[in-house]
């Protein structure tokens, strides 16, 4: 079962109240497996989210445990959420597999998990159970990851520009950025570009104002009359001018071209109505984008992520009905499979050990163990079609068919 | 092939590109293995200097049109404005302009080379005008990758342009090899 707090449930106070350090998750998951009830248990803590996933007999007496653990720590039940069985598995593997996150399909989440586990591994918190969850929900993430394409996909309109230009010029390394103009969202542009270690070079109007926005982003300023020249030696042009008519036109870029001697040139045009002759964009190694291609970008990035986000909940609904029915296989009819067979060989070994001490005594050793192992391979013969039927009603959950059966075999009452 | 394409493509992000040098290496390849099937004429160390450098000059030229190649895609889904899978799987474009280049300044010197020996073995051997349209186009191999190389230091015919020139001087070398090839097996 599951307990815990998340970006949506609780507000980042309560977050920031309940953020555990990394050096002391060990000491908080031991913690929360010395609670009453509890045998197993993983905590997980990020800044979005603190998790306990734990295991015991009963999971009342669990939940408890869990919510002793978050109420110490001052949440309330409100900001809570708890889930049981098949629906804590259900949110186990879409933890890992990013699709409970603040940004759906970032990358982090799953290695922090892993991170938990590891951590309570070591502290001797994690047993069976969540040994068998846990890798199951990394298999999950894993196949998520690679079947569908929920990691990909465009976010901004900023980082669709550096996107664009690592596409075009690879390493933006020591390349030259120029911002034409002083538009709040240029500049954005320019920093996604700045960020990847392109220089910035400010031209504008107004000087004064150049100046001042290159001393803010540190780059160098240029006035407009520089146009020409900046055009020669800068490989990406952000353009958000106020003017009305086009400030670059096909002849500017056009002999700027001759002057680049054919090496590639990036404009992106981020002003209505635009700065620059849509026809620049018919020169050769010219890329011009104006904001509605990028925005179309951006909103393709959002369309795919959305089918990949279902692909990604289907891979995961199909996973954890894979994993109930394994677990209620191994431990809905198990442990009755295994009673019965203890009890027929337990009983069968009670007959033989009489009659070789007795009637059978004259019997050598390999003799024996022929006659052990028919007695073996009989067992074997007649619980087979019980034990399928068992396993069936584990699977399926037919628990009435599991009690009948404990009752038929004289297990239910606890007899000899 | 494989092994001249991966030098060069030691840069980040050029996975892509191995799609396309591949089945080019296997037709290589399979071409080396068919010629090998008809050696036993006269050789020569002139000979084994033609034929090694045309195979040094085919290999440089292979992984340059594979790179003009996937340029050119990428330069489509950029300008058309569309950042698909191609996208994302191939280099840059700068870094496929700049590695085809390298492959064509690497290849056109050892061309040069085998064309001379060529002449020469064919010269000493006097056999006539038995290969006589493949000499000329040869030639024209030559003078197409040498006008990719001269017209972008000179002209500054980068990117697109290049890249088409590159896909020409390839197609025609071809011409030349399956010329070859043909006269064998014909």
């Amino acid at each position: 079962m599951v307990v815990g707090v998340n970006h949506r449930s609780a507000s980042v106070e309560l977050r920031e109240r309940l953020a555990v350090a990394s050096d002391a998750i060990e000491e908080a998951v031991r913690g929360v497996r010395a609670l009453d009830g509890v045998r197993e248990a993983v905590l997980v803590a990020t800044c979005n989210r603190v998790e306990v996933y734990a295991a015991g007999d009963d999971d009342d007496r669990v939940a408890r445990a869990a919510q002793a653990f978050f109420a110490s720590r001052g949440a309330d039940d409100a900001q809570r959420y708890e889930h049981r069985g098949g629906d804590a598995v259900r949110h186990a593997f879409r933890v890992c597999a990013s699709l409970d996150s603040m940004v759906v399909g970032e990358p982090q989440i799953l290695g922090q998990v892993k991170e938990a586990y590891s951590v309570a591994k070591a502290a001797g918190c994690v047993g069976a159970s969540l040994s068998r969850l846990m890798s199951h929900a990394f298999l999950a993430a894993k196949r998520v990851r690679t079947e569908t394409g929920i990691a990909s996909g465009q976010v901004s309109v900023a980082s669709v520009a550096a996107d664009l230009a690592r596409g075009i010029f690879g390493d933006l390394k020591g390349r030259r950025v120029l911002v034409v103009g002083a538009g709040k969202m240029a500049l954005g542009a320019a920093r996604s570009l700045v960020r990847h270690g392109a220089q910035l070079a400010v031209a504008n109007r107004s000087f004064a104002r150049a100046e001042a926005l290159a001393k803010e982003q540190g780059g160098t300023a240029h006035p407009f009359s520089d146009l020409t020249m900046l055009l020669q030696h800068c490989d990406v042009v952000v353009c958000s001018t106020g003017a009305q008519g086009y400030v670059l036109s096909r002849d500017l870029v056009q002999s700027a071209m001759r002057a680049r001697r054919g090496r590639s040139l990036f404009i992106i045009d981020i002003t209505v109505p635009r700065n620059v002759d849509p026809r620049v964009g018919d020169l050769d190694s010219v890329y011009l984008y104006d904001l509605d291609d990028l925005e179309q970008i951006v909103a393709e990035g959002g369309r795919t992520r959305s089918e990949a986000r279902q692909a990604a909940e289907d891979i995961v609904s199909e996973e954890v009905v894979g994993f109930v029915r394994a677990e209620r296989e191994k431990v809905g009819a198990g442990p009755t499979i295994a009673a019965i067979r203890q009890r027929y060989r337990a009983a069968a070994q009670a007959e033989l050990e009489r009659s070789f001490a007795q009637r059978l005594k004259h019997l050598k050793e390999d003799e024996r163990k022929a006659v052990e192992a028919m007695i073996e391979a009989y067992t074997n013969k007649v619980l087979h079609a019980p034990t399928m039927a068992l396993r069936a009603a584990g699977s399926s959950g037919d628990d009435a068919l599991l009690s009948a059966a404990q009752t038929i075999f004289g297990l239910a009452e606890g007899g000899s | 092939m494989v092994g001249a394409s991966s030098p060069c493509t030691g840069a980040r992000r050029t996975g892509g590109v191995g799609a396309f040098v591949a089945p080019l290496a296997l037709l290589a390849l399979l071409a080396s293995r068919a010629a090998s099937d008809r050696e036993g004429a006269p050789g020569g160390a002139l000979l084994a200097m033609h034929v090694g450098s045309v195979l040094v000059a085919t290999a440089a030229f292979t992984v340059a049109a594979a790179m003009a190649a996937a340029y050119l895609l990428q330069e489509r889904e950029l300008k058309q404005k569309r950042l698909g899978g191609i996208f994302r799987r191939l280099p840059s474009l700068e870094v496929m302009d700049t590695y085809s280049f390298r492959c064509v300044a690497l290849g056109l010197p050892a061309l040069t080379l085998g064309i001379v020996a060529g002449l020469f073995v064919s010269a000493r051997a006097a056999t006539g005008a038995t290969g006589a349209w493949q000499q000329y186009v040869a030639l024209g191999v030559w003078a197409v990758f040498a006008a990719v190389l001269v017209l972008r230091v000179v002209a500054g015919w980068r990117g697109r342009r290049g890249a088409i020139g590159t896909l020409l001087g390839y197609a025609c070398a071809l011409t030349v090899l399956a010329g070859y090839f043909l006269r064998g097996v014909v």
